[in-house]
């Protein structure tokens, strides 16, 4: 176990690193946020080198790894011994006292959480897509050291969906090297940590307009939700994608709200690259991102400066030099998606799967009043939105209210253009794609009940 | 109104989420099967998974199946997960139409031309090697 702390670290080191670069070292971000973020960008960038390592042909060892990381945290260290450390944000005080729902709030989400651990760990990787599409991908590279040539190839026949993107497989590779053997129990560590992180994540999102006690209300919320707390011990990738995504539209928010520096524009922009990294469907967040952003820009194009156009522009260009590895990894061996083919669709092509929307809808409210799944989330959330239009709909809300419709949109699309017969599809993915944007939901609700509820 | 409201919401969350949890761990025996796994080593825990007959058979194949030998396996739906788990179990050994080696399960009195038996477990579960393979 405590080599495996060797992979925290190390992701940790690299994430922070990242971070303290991406903000020209002025962060805001409270400590353990910033913990919770480096996690995540270690993860991403680690593995995003190791794939740039096999395109180069050199073998994956933890020295080759951290190497390449060694001059910025020179450079970063310089900086900080010569400035300081930068001040961190706080929120509000607690505007009265409730400790004893402060208290339960605590040992709730305490237990949820050690409880999640406790289920990742129990178990080695064993659930379908877990071990047939990833863990198999994971322990073919191990073996190999690299990438091997005929990953794409002869491999790829042992194992389905070969172009979805590998961030996860190697960081389990990265773990692997990290234990030096292969032990596919301990490595699930990896999911109750994005866990951990996406409710981090989603508390100081809050914290940073509200009380402790609000806060921490909102990721128990979040935590208690079983579907989500599943998907952090099973080995999908869908919880991990929840934070890229939730991270990519919560970041772009700040930026609307504080423009002075590029900042949060610019960890917006890698948490989306890094979430089309982690599945095909974060690219979609890629695209609801970009457009989020310009909408803002054409909105506001009385106070926009040309400097933030030109930042916009770099949003764009963040997340095409994210995504253009493994692009052009699958470009080479001629792998495309199995389930869409972009080249047949046409207007009368989807006029004639209109019939779709139908199972769709049924699917959508099925999950809508799953109680098992997601407990009332959803009837919450309406009842949130309905009940504060004008609050939901106002101000820098309305993008967080389009970024959903566009996502929203872009799964019925996505369902709509599929070969695979929709009903079954819908019911396979639809509970799980939901989970992509769940945090933002939650976040949502936060925000629009702000002036509700007294804590 | 609209917070006598949400507070009623908020509990009816709460008395969900613990009945729910209660419910995984002892009405649908979570909790037995973590006392089981807890007790298990990991190559126990496999077993216990993946079902200890078929894991028998895999192990076996593992121990004894040559670096780089392919299989076909037999008794096992195409794209189930129990096949899924042997083929993540048994690389670097692939499977192929034209294998090495036929891991055979659960399906008795099996046999193909061109292939001897080369160990066995029991009546249903053997492994066969083709003639003149390493």
């Amino acid at each position: 176990m405590y080599r495996l702390s060797i992979m925290l670290l190390l992701f940790l080191f690299i994430g922070w690193n990242i971070l303290y670069f991406a903000f020209l070292r002025r962060s805001s971000f409270h400590l353990i946020e910033s913990l919770a973020l480096s996690y995540g960008l270690g993860v991403g960038f680690v593995t995003l080198e190791m794939l740039a390592f096999s395109f180069f042909g050199v073998s994956f060892e933890l020295g080759k790894i951290i190497a390449p990381w060694v001059p910025l945290f020179f450079i970063n260290a310089l900086t900080h011994f010569k400035e300081g450390m930068p001040e961190m944000a706080t929120g509000q005080e607690n505007k009265k006292q409730n400790n004893v729902f402060l208290a339960f709030l605590l040992a709730a989400t305490a237990f949820q959480v050690s409880f999640t651990f406790f289920r990742a760990l129990i178990r080695p990787l064993e659930s379908y897509d877990a071990i047939a599409i990833y863990a198999i991908k994971a322990k073919i590279i191990y073996i190999a050291r690299s990438i091997p040539a005929d990953f794409f190839g002869e491999l790829a026949r042992i194992f389905p969906h070969p172009d979805y993107p590998i961030n996860i497989p190697l960081a389990e590779v990265m773990a692997y090297l990290s234990m030096g053997s292969m032990n596919d129990q301990l490595v699930k560590l990896i999911f109750p940590l994005f866990f951990i992180a996406t409710l981090c994540l989603v508390y100081y999102a809050i914290r940073r307009f509200s009380t402790r006690t609000y806060a921490l209300l909102f990721a128990f919320l979040l935590a208690s939700i079983p579907q989500f707390s599943n998907y952090a011990t099973n080995g999908y990738h869908d919880m991990v994608l929840s934070f890229y995504t939730f991270g990519s539209v919560l970041f772009l928010l700040l930026w609307f709200d504080e423009r002075s520096s590029p900042g949060f524009l610019i960890l917006s922009a890698i948490m989306a690259g890094l979430a089309g990294w982690t599945k095909n469907e974060g690219l979609l967040y890629c695209v609801t991102g970009s457009v989020v952003l310009f909408t803002f820009l054409a909105a506001n194009r009385r106070n926009i400066t040309k400097k933030e156009i030109y930042l916009a522009l770099m949003y764009i260009g963040i997340i095409i030099a994210i995504s253009s590895p493994w692009a052009i990894a699958k470009a080479r061996a001629h792998i495309t998606n199995q389930e869409i083919d972009l080249a047949r669709i046409t207007p009368s092509f989807l006029v004639h799967q209109l019939y779709k929307i139908k199972v769709i809808l049924y699917e959508f409210q099925k999950e809508f009043f799953g109680p098992k799944k997601w407990l009332i989330v959803w009837p919450v959330a309406a009842f949130a939105i309905l009940s504060n239009l004008k609050k939901a709909f106002g101000g820098t809300n309305k993008y967080i209210a389009l970024s959903l419709f566009l996502t929203i949109s872009g799964y019925i699309l996505f369902y709509m253009i599929s070969s695979v017969e929709v009903s079954y599809f819908v019911s396979k993915t639809w509970a799980r794609f939901l989970l992509h944007f769940l945090p933002l939901v939650i976040y949502w609700m936060a925000v629009i009940l702000k002036e509700d509820i007294d804590l | 109104m609209k917070k006598n409201i949400l507070k009623i919401l908020f509990l009816i969350w709460v008395i969900m989420w613990a009945s729910f949890t209660v419910r995984e761990l002892v009405g649908k025996g979570q909790l037995k099967e973590y006392k089981t796994l807890a007790k298990l080593s990991l190559e126990g825990k496999y077993a216990h998974i993946t079902g200890k007959e078929l894991y028998e058979l895999i192990a076996l194949a593992n121990n004894t199946l040559p670096e780089g030998s392919s299989y076909k396996l037999i008794g096992l739906e195409e794209g189930s997960i129990e096949k899924r788990r042997a083929a993540y179990y048994l690389y670097p050994a692939i499977e192929k139409e034209d294998a090495g080696y036929i891991l055979i399960y659960n399906t008795p009195g099996f046999s193909a031309e061109g292939y001897d038996e080369f160990k066995k477990l029991d009546d249903s579960r053997s492994i066969l090697k083709k003639i003149g393979a390493r």
